[in-house]
This record gives structure tokens, C-alpha cells and sequence, in this order.
């Protein structure tokens, strides 16, 4: 007989645990779906829950450890992810109207290597409608609650993941990534939160936003987990033309030894005037932790970045145009007001505009890769440039301000969608108002394995306390 | 398609109700993130593909 498994392990502590013996999957599974069907949906974060499914699952799990042999590395682990994500025969809706009560015809995927690795999926997590926003709002299935303060926005698109990961009820969950919606709201809830190279994770069956932009990503409590589930999805999708064919490291391999020697750059000039007091201060302690690892820094200015934050929104608003063209010509009330706002801006961009726009992104890449990346190996920046608003304070329906809220919060992930290069969050400490506060790392393409183990460095010397979100505070306000 | 499929989006989305003032911000919003590229010439020289932006990535080693 089992313990009764405690919700909040971590993916490599519940992986231990059922390899042992000293929990069932079914155990972990049951506990699991309760605490997605309870608090997931009063953090609304749950959008759909397969209890019957998992737990039939789960079962198969112990049943196959009891007999013995060779156990994949995330064997009966129960996880959910953003509702973007397609398994055959589930309703994928993307948090929007258009997809309601529509049972996908395929799976992901990455759903196909997860289950593969031997996880267990649950459900379906809330995102903003297809991804588009970096709030967290969403009209139609109304906003995620941040577990470490009900009344604070999540962040967005991946809102439902960060949630349900922060509050424990999953280890880890995968998110998108198309303008910072893995990273955003994993900084916003004190998580890991890793935007892999674009071309490195295969896209099919994840419903789209903008093709030359979305990436799959997970978001953890930890920077081993993030990379325990990074080695579960990463590799070649042969319906994803941009996923291509290379051998995927072992990213657990040298995760543990350090950084040292490990140039880094901070894009001071690109800083300048865009963080606020709390962010600046959080960001100290991460350059504090640099600085006691020994890492030399240097400021860098990376040519072109002032301009990639509106390129990359043209980029999202154009593609996003196209993939809902036919939606948005007969169905374009369906859509939220926010939502069809961004859509319909993209409808009106002159083709000439988005060709220039590839046209930019090439050469940025180029000139920073030939630039930026022969100086330093890794680039140190914050995450989100401002602290946390709350629901109440970033609730903007489609007034102009909330393309400029967009605009903001985008100022430090976009750019590393444009180039395509991996980038990962980790948490530094907390705004004055409690809520946490992550910064960014990022480096050249494909070198996510120097990314991970750059990050777990920075994790150790950071040495944050353990701590988790009040949920205490949370039922309180319910 | 039918006939009477209006020919261009500002009258797809009228028909469909969408306020004028809406469309024309949609606009406006279009024209901002279009001007941010005015200094951004086509370079023939240095044609776009998607698979150019992929094998710069793949292949750094090139830069």
C-alpha cells in the first residue's frame, strides 16, 4: 500500500517516488484530478479534466512497475496542459467560442512523446483566446487567478499552465510560445518557464497563432524539471516542416556543472527607462547571483532590438489574420473583443510591410549572431519590464491601452521570438507586493543544454527559499 | 464563394456588423505596426524564404 502521494513534488521527486514504490500512479493520479477539479477550477485554470481516462492510465502504470523492467523517465506522472494542445477525441477549444464541444482528430505531437515517455494527461489548462495576449484575460472563459494572490493577473497566454503548476496540482505543464506566452506567465507565478530554439520542438497538432513564431515549451517548478521534460519533447515531428532533424543532447547530463567561464551580456541601453523600481531591484539579485558565480558580464547593445518588439507584433497580427481568415469573415463576432481587435489589425497591414518584416528579422538575426553572440554566450535581461498589475488594473477590453499594455509587457520576450533563439525565466524574488519577479536568460540557437545548466547555476546561487504561493490567501478570497 | 462575397475586409467585416469606428482603429493599429518598417528596404539582393531564416539558425557556424 502506497502513502498518500502530496500534491507539489516535483517532476524528478514524483518520478523517485513511483519508481520506488512509495507511491502508486493511481494514488498520484486520483490526488491529482481532486486538486484540478477543486482548486484548478476555482483558480480557473481548469478547462477540462479526464478523470475516468488517467485514472485508467495510472493503473496500467503500477501494473507495469510491478512487473518489473525498464521504466521511461516520466512513468505514471499525471500532467495537463494548454488547451492548444489536440488529443484525439477531446474537446480543444483555445479558450475560445469557435472551437467549443469540437473533438480533435489527432494528437500532438508532443502529447505522442509525453505519453511515450510515460506521462499521464489529465486535461486541458485555460489560455487566452488562441494564445493571443500576454495578460492572461480572456472574455469568453474569464481570467486565471495567480495562486500567490487571487486578485493578480497570471499572465498570458499559457495562464491555465502557469496556475495549475505554481499551485502544485501538476509538476509541469506545456505552454506556447509565440511572443513570451511560456515565459510571461511563468515569471508572473514564480515558475520555470523555457521558450526552446524555434525549430527544436515539433508544432503539429498544436493549434496555431503565427507560424514563423510559436514554439512548444514547458513550464516547471524547477530548472532540472524543465529540462527532464524538454528531453520528453524535443526531436523531429515529420508534420512540422520548421521542426528539424538533429540529434537531441542529454540535458540532464552536465546540467550540474556550473557556468564557469560562461561570458554574459546585459542589454543595459535596451534596459534603460523600461523597467520600474521593483523590477530593477529583483534584477540586482539576479546580477548579484552572477556576480557570485564568477561570470564576467558586459553591457552589450543588441542592433535593431528597439524595433523587434512591433515587428514581431506585426508578424503575430498578419499570420494570426491568415490562419483565422475564414473564421473572421463569418464569425468574427464570435471572437472576444480584444481578440478580434489584433486579428482584424492584421487584415489591414500591407503585404510590402510584412515582407520587410521577414526581411528585418533575417538580418537581425544575422547581425546578432555575428555581433552579440561572438562577445558573450549568454544574454542576462528581466522578464517582465513592469510588476504584476492585477485583474482589476489590467482589465482593458479592446481600448487602445491594452495594445500598449501588450506592447509593454512584451519588451523583453518578443525579441528572442523574432531571432528564434531558446530563452528561459527563473524566478529572483518578489515585487512590493508580494508577487514574484523572474529574469531571462537566453542564448545561440539550439544551445539549450549551456542554457539549462546556465540557469540551474543561477537557480543554486540564487538559493531562493521554497516557498509557495498562500493558497490559504487564495480560499480566503474565494 | 458566392457572388455576393464582398471583395474586400473592411466590407467582410461590415456586413458582419462590426462597428465602422472598430474597423477603422483596426486600421489605424495596421498603419503604426506598418510604419515601424519604414526604414527597412527590400534588399533583392538578400531574398526572403523561410527555410533562409531556419538555416541560419541550424547552421551558425556559417556566421
Amino acid at each position: 500500500m502506497s502513502a498518500r502521494p502530496t500534491l507539489g513534488a516535483s517532476l524528478e521527486e514524483a518520478a523517485a517516488s513511483l519508481r520506488a514504490g512509495e507511491i502508486t500512479s493511481e494514488d498520484l493520479t486520483a490526488a491529482t484530478v481532486d486538486g484540478l477539479e477543486g482548486l484548478g477550477r476555482r483558480l480557473n485554470a481548469l478547462v477540462s479534466c479526464h478523470r475516468d481516462e488517467a485514472l485508467k492510465a495510472a493503473s496500467l502504470c503500477d501494473e507495469a512497475r510491478d512487473a518489473g523492467g525498464n521504466l521511461p523517465p516520466l512513468h505514471g506522472i499525471p500532467l495537463a496542459h494548454k488547451d492548444l494542445y489536440l488529443r484525439a477525441g477531446w474537446a480543444v477549444a483555445a479558450g475560445s467560442r469557435l472551437l467549443e464541444g469540437v473533438a480533435a482528430e489527432e494528437t500532438a505531437e508532443v502529447c505522442r512523446r509525453l505519453d511515450k515517455a510515460g506521462a499521464l494527461d489529465c486535461g486541458r489548462l485555460n489560455t487566452v483566446e488562441f494564445g493571443l495576449g500576454t495578460t492572461g484575460h480572456n472574455e469568453i472563459t474569464g481570467p486565471v487567478h495567480n495562486p500567490w494572490n487571487p486578485d493578480f493577473i497570471t499572465g498570458g497566454s499559457s495562464s491555465g499552465s502557469a496556475a495549475a503548476v505554481a499551485a502544485g496540482l501538476v509538476p509541469a505543464a506545456l505552454g506556447s510560445d509565440t511572443g513570451g506566452s511560456v515565459r510571461l506567465p511563468a515569471a508572473a507565478c514564480g515558475l520555470v518557464g523555457l521558450k526552446p530554439t524555434f525549430g527544436l520542438v515539433g508544432r503539429s497538432g498544436v493549434l496555431p497563432l503565427a507560424h514563423s513564431l510559436d514554439t512548444v515549451g514547458p513550464l516547471t517548478r524547477s530548472v532540472r524539471d524543465c529540462a527532464l521534460m524538454l528531453q520528453a519533447i524535443a526531436g523531429p515531428d515529420a508534420e512540422d516542416p520548421a521542426c528539424q532533424e538533429r540529434p537531441v543532447p542529454d540535458y540532464l547530463a552536465a546540467i550540474e556543472e556550473g557556468a564557469a567561464g560562461l561570458r554574459i551580456g546585459v542589454p543595459r541601453s535596451y534596459m534603460d527607462g523600461a523597467v520600474d523600481d521593483d523590477v530593477s531591484s529583483a534584477f540586482q539579485t539576479a546580477e548579484s547571483a552572477r556576480a557570485s558565480l564568477k561570470l564576467a558580464a558586459r553591457d552589450v547593445t543588441v542592433e535593431g532590438i528597439e524595433m523587434s518588439n512591433r515587428v514581431t507584433t506585426l508578424l503575430i497580427a498578419v499570420e494570426g489574420s491568415a490562419v483565422h481568415s475564414r473564421w473572421l469573415e463569418t464569425r468574427a463576432w464570435d471572437y472576444g473583443s480584444q481578440t478580434l481587435s489584433r486579428l482584424m489589425s492584421g487584415l489591414f497591414v500591407p503585404a510590402e510591410a510584412y515582407v520587410r518584416a521577414l526581411e528585418y528579422r533575417q538580418r537581425f538575426l544575422r547581425q546578432t549572431l555575428e555581433g552579440v553572440f561572438r562577445e558573450v554566450d549568454v544574454l542576462l535581461t528581466p522578464m517582465w519590464p513592469f510588476r504584476l498589475p492585477t485583474i482589476a488594473e489590467s482589465d482593458l477590453g479592446d481600448n487602445p491601452d491594452f495594445s500598449a499594455m501588450v506592447m509593454a509587457s512584451g519588451h523583453f520576450s518578443r525579441p528572442f521570438n523574432l531571432l528564434g533563439l531558446p530563452a528561459i525565466t527563473l524566478p529572483c524574488g518578489r515585487c512590493s507586493r508580494g508577487l514574484p519577479i523572474g529574469f531571462q536568460l537566453v542564448a545561440r540557437p539550439f544551445e539549450e543544454a549551456l542554457l539549462l545548466r546556465t540557469a540551474r547555476a543561477f537557480e543554486k546561487a540564487l538559493d531562493l527559499p521554497d516557498d509557495r504561493p498562500g493558497l490559504s490567501v487564495w480560499r480566503q478570497a474565494a | 464563394m458566392t457572388e455576393d462575397r464582398p471583395s474586400d475586409w473592411e466590407s467582410r467585416l461590415l456586413a458582419q456588423g462590426i462597428a465602422p469606428e472598430r474597423i477603422a482603429a483596426a486600421k489605424a493599429a495596421a498603419g503604426q505596426m506598418a510604419a515601424a518598417l519604414d526604414g527597412v528596404a527590400f534588399d533583392p539582393s538578400d531574398p526572403i524564404a523561410p527555410e533562409r531564416f531556419l538555416r541560419i539558425l541550424a547552421a551558425r557556424e556559417e556566421n
